[in-house]
């Protein structure tokens, strides 16, 4: 028996096979066969007959394709697609507006985010990148491994580089580096204090790529008093005339240009305006460069090209050890890529603008977190309004619609949205860059775009955004049956939906808690560094220099300064350990010691407490040569009973190198005090009091007519320095100046939070909206029945904030833990407390009833006649 | 009638003249359009809808589906403003070119 049902679903499949043919036309076609099958029905032909005749009267699938193709043929391919979902979501968007605007700004917001950390990664990951050899050199950091605690100090021993070229294969070649800021360049009359000057073996411009303009790489160093220079620094000292062969006054000495370079580009760890050799630090620092345990300059090495950086560094580490007779010094070969992001090294001063890789994590997490949360808001409030379109879909699925259709549809609408989404984006970036600049110290400029690999990301980022938004949605909406929603079934109250969207609010609200709670930790332990009892008072304390003694006196004179101490200042202390011998030692104890060179104006300028004993008396000759004071760590560490008293032996080795050997009495315990970070605890100190070791100045003035005192020192200074600037730092703000990678963490991450915060919040005042609008009939009635606009905003806003609470519960553990783990860089921290947990619980509570309590009064305060005769 | 070209040419002016009685749909156009032609223009589907679908696209004529008394889907068509007014033009057009091949053949000696 003939069944033409049959017979044309076979027929429309056969036609659906031609890439030509869409489903609409499919479907006219299909309406035009039935037209003629039952005309010629009623004709009195058979039905199978007409069937037959009436298909092939359409022609054969190829050929119909083909004239279909010639209409098409103007706006084919993905050009007429993208120009179709354009229209469609733009009509859609035009049509709920507020909806659009809430799911747009909040997609623009979260990629504004994510653009911004990718300008900052791009960033922090371009650094060092230009040179030749990049992949193959390596930075020596030495490792000391302690009794309780492993130093990493970034420089390397002074002859370890000639060493290990010398007797490592792996190791090709070598150079040393530092850098001085206080030698002054000088050109005529012309002075200029504020240039870096560099300081390095010959090897330094064929080891490390900067371009010359003028003279030779090779052998550009290789005179003792050569000098290469910036081409800024040139054009400073010499205007337009040819510098080479000019002479350029550096410290003291004149010194021969033999090669000029192009500026050090800023993404470069190695900063510097000219570069002298090394050879000259003899001279000026005593620097001894046959002794192993002279600690001066940065390493670096570059290896073999098939070398094994592990195994060369293995082989160095043998060398070193072998050469200074400690097993517990070893050097681990550090990449050049990671000099800028990954050092945590003691003694790493000449890492210019150097970089967190833990930081930059935290904000790209950060970052997509608030992007998750704007592609959920358009998950949800696309899935509730799905009920309005339910019908439109519907209606496509009748006319033959395939599901693939749907779905693309409705992916082309989201991703069209984020597109539209970039593009506020990319506004709002151009608006905060400069903000954020000065935030996060940084220098992003729009100019990285540029980057083919950033703008792909980029565009990457933003369609796996628009993709993820509308998967849900579309598939949601393509598993519509056409004729319950026809009829007028409300797909967008089903349970199960509902419990999605309730879960995706609580993860947005989980994240919004999490960053909250974190950026009150921070905010708290900020706080209590700031308020910690440091031991020390570093108020109206001035740390500068100081040329000469009858500077000092002309100083210490003048009644405005309350003391003046000549020694190292608290923040800026030499941090390689020294070792210390007493009676009655375990050998095996390596607790290692610090230094601390003072004069008997220490206490009273610093305000340090004595915990027994004395300290150094100016009156006592014999305080020079045989007392040294403890602090309370050390002299726990020298185990139970005073020190006071007891002999101890001090082996120094001084940053130059030499070994000196002294045996001293301890006459008084210091109470602890912190000198550095509150990262670190504090360290066994051992103060000598064997005269000025440095240049530096601490003075305590009077806090009246501190603008004077400054000019006072001034005049002075000129007086005794001559041309070279006067500098001085506030020690509050040196103290001030440890946290400041911190602060920058604290406020961009409370950007983040309020970010996160507001999109959680657009994303509850669009379901709000929503909830109120389907609510509208129960509202009115219960208005008419009596219940007070308060009361029908408490019911609409009650479950909402169940959602919130319920957030708050997941977010905390994973907070605390968090914040847990940041707090623990820190030796000296606070306990977070249930504080932060409680207030971020009543914050966002608030906030969410705000959102929501804003919408529901205005459902609550509309006019019931109104809404009943609507619905 | 023959030549496809022709056929090409007058599917316009001749779809644009019967829906300027009002609205009909795809099978209705061709039915009629034997009809007038007294089964001399005998045109397909897979010719009509392509030339539908390309007038549509012009913006010379607009169409809705809709459910017909037989409760099937069915499409109809109808002509837009835009549509009257090319109307007026084929029109004129189609007259010069009938009126000049009159008068040809009216000045030449029959073939046979």
């Amino acid at each position: 028996m003939f069944d033409l049902e049959k017979a044309i679903q076979t027929w429309r499949k056969e036609l659906a096979t031609s890439r030509h043919l869409e489903d609409s036309y499919v479907s006219e076609l299909e309406a035009a066969l039935r037209d003629e099958v039952s005309d010629r029905v009623r004709h009195s032909e058979p039905v199978e007959e007409a069937f037959h005749a009436a298909s092939s009267g359409m022609g054969e699938v190829r050929a119909i394709g083909k004239e279909f193709a010639k209409v098409r043929s103007r706006r084919r391919g993905a050009g007429a697609l993208v120009d179709n979902y354009v229209r469609v979501a733009l009509r859609k968007m035009r049509r709920q507006i507020g909806y659009a605007l809430i799911t747009v700004a909040g997609l623009a917001v979260g990629l504004a985010c994510a653009i911004l950390m990718m300008l900052w990664v791009k960033d922090e990951t371009s650094f060092d990148r230009f040179h030749v050899n990049r992949d193959s050199i390596f930075r020596l950091v030495t490792e000391t491994k302690g009794e309780t605690a492993v130093t990493l100090d970034a420089r390397a021993p002074t002859p370890l580089g000639p060493a290990a070229k010398a007797e490592i294969p792996e190791v090709l070649d070598f150079c040393r580096y530092r850098t001085n800021k206080f030698y002054g360049v000088k050109s005529g009359d012309k002075a200029l204090y504020d240039e870096v000057i560099g300081i390095a073996d010959p090897s330094f411009f064929t080891l490390f790529t900067f371009p010359f303009l003028k003279g030779d790489p090779k052998t550009a160093l290789e005179g003792p008093r050569s000098v290469v220079v910036t081409e800024s620094l040139a054009r400073k000292c010499f205007g337009d005339d040819d510098p080479m062969g000019k002479l350029l006054t550096v410290a003291v000495d004149s010194y021969t240009v033999t090669g000029v370079i192009r500026d050090v580009p800023d993404h470069s760890h190695l900063h510097f305006s000219c570069v002298i050799p090394i050879v000259n630090m003899h001279e000026y620092h005593h620097v001894d460069f046959g002794n192993w345990n002279s600690m001066f300059f940065n390493g670096y090495v570059r290896l073999a090209p098939q070398a094994s950086p592990s195994e060369a560094a293995r082989k160095i580490s043998a060398l070193a050890a072998r050469s200074l007779n400690k097993p517990n010094i070893s050097l681990r070969a550090q990449p050049l890529s990671d000099v800028h992001l990954k050092s945590d090294f003691a003694f790493d001063l000449d890492n210019y603008a150097q970089g967190s890789a833990s930081t930059l994590t935290l904000f790209s997490i950060a970052a997509a977190a608030v992007l998750l949360l704007a592609c959920i808001n358009f998950m949800n409030l696309a899935t509730a309004r799905s009920a309005g379109r339910a019908k439109e879909v519907g209606l496509r699925k009748v006319t033959g619609a395939r599901r693939a259709d749907i779905i693309r549809q409705f992916l082309g609408e989201s991703v069209v949205q984020a597109f539209l989404g970039l593009a506020l984006a990319l506004f709002l970036l151009w608006a905060i860059l400069p903000l954020f600049n000065a935030l996060a110290g940084k220098q992003l400029s729009f100019i990285r775009f540029a980057d083919p690999g950033l703008l792909a990301a980029v565009l990457g980022v933003t369609l796996l955004a628009g993709l993820l938004a509308g998967s849900y949605p579309a598939l949601y909406v393509a598993g519509f049956e056409p004729a319950r929603t026809m009829k007028g079934a409300f797909p967008g109250g089903q349970r199960g939906q509902a419990l999605l969207r309730k879960s995706l609010v609580v993860l947005q609200f989980t994240l919004t808690v999490f960053f909250v709670i974190g950026t009150i930790v921070v905010n708290k332990q900020l706080r209590f560094i700031r308020t910690k009892n440091l031991g020390i008072d570093t108020h109206q304390v001035i740390a500068t220099s100081v040329r000469s003694r009858a500077q000092w006196e002309a100083i210490a004179a003048d009644p405005r300064i309350l003391s003046a101490s000549q020694s190292v200042p608290p923040g800026s202390a030499p941090r390689a350990a020294i070792e210390v011998a007493w009676e009655g030692k375990n050998p095996e104890d390596r607790t290692p010691f610090f230094p601390m060179p003072v004069d008997p104006e220490y206490l009273e300028t610093f305000r340090v407490q004595m915990a027994e004993g004395r300290f150094f008396e100016r009156a006592r000759e014999a305080d020079r040569t045989d007392a040294v004071v403890v602090n309370e760590t050390a002299a726990r560490a020298m185990g139970s009973g005073t020190p006071i008293g007891k002999r101890l032996t001090v082996t120094d080795m001084s940053t130059q190198g030499r070994t000196e050997s002294n045996t001293y009495t301890v006459i008084g315990v210091m109470r602890d005090f912190h000198q550095d970070s509150l990262r670190r605890a504090i360290e066994p100190m051992v103060f000598t009091n064997n005269g000025p070791q440095g240049p530096w100045l601490n003075l305590r003035i009077s806090a009246a007519g501190i603008p004077e005192t400054l000019q006072f020192l001034e005049k002075t200074w000129k007086t005794f320095a001559g041309d070279f600037p006067f500098t001085y730092d506030f020690l509050d703000d040196k103290i001030d100046a440890f946290y400041k990678q911190d602060r920058r963490v604290r406020s961009i991450l409370s950007v983040f939070a309020a970010l996160a915060l507001f999109t959680a919040c657009l994303g509850l005042v669009g379901l709000a909206s929503f909830i109120a609008e389907k609510r509208t009939k129960e509202i009115g009635i219960r208005k008419v029945l009596g219940a007070s606009t308060r009361r029908l905003v408490f019911m609409q806003s009650k479950e909402f904030l169940a959602w919130v609470l319920a957030a708050n519960a997941l977010a905390w553990p994973a907070a605390y833990l968090a914040a847990g783990k940041w707090l623990e860089g820190f030796a000296y921290r606070v306990r977070p407390g249930i504080s932060p947990a409680l207030v971020a619980a009543a914050f966002s509570l608030v906030v969410a009833f705000l959102s929501v309590a804003f919408k529901a009064a205005r459902a609550a305060g509309a006019n019931p006649t109104e809404s009943l005769r609507y619905e | 009638m023959s030549s496809d070209t022709l056929v090409a040419a007058s599917a316009k002016p001749v779809i644009l003249s019967l829906l300027l009685s009002g609205e009909s749909y795809g099978y209705q156009i061709l039915q009629r359009v034997r009809r007038v032609s007294g089964g001399a223009m005998n045109w397909s589907s897979a010719m009509l809808y392509p030339v539908l679908r390309r007038m549509e696209k012009d913006g010379l004529i607009l169409s809705e589906w809709r459910i017909s008394e037989e409760n099937r889907m069915r499409k109809y068509y109808r002509l837009t403003n835009l549509g009257r007014q090319e109307f007026e033009k084929e029109k004129a057009r189609w007259i010069s070119i009938q009126d000049a091949l009159r008068k040809l053949w009216a000045a030449a000696p029959a073939v046979e």
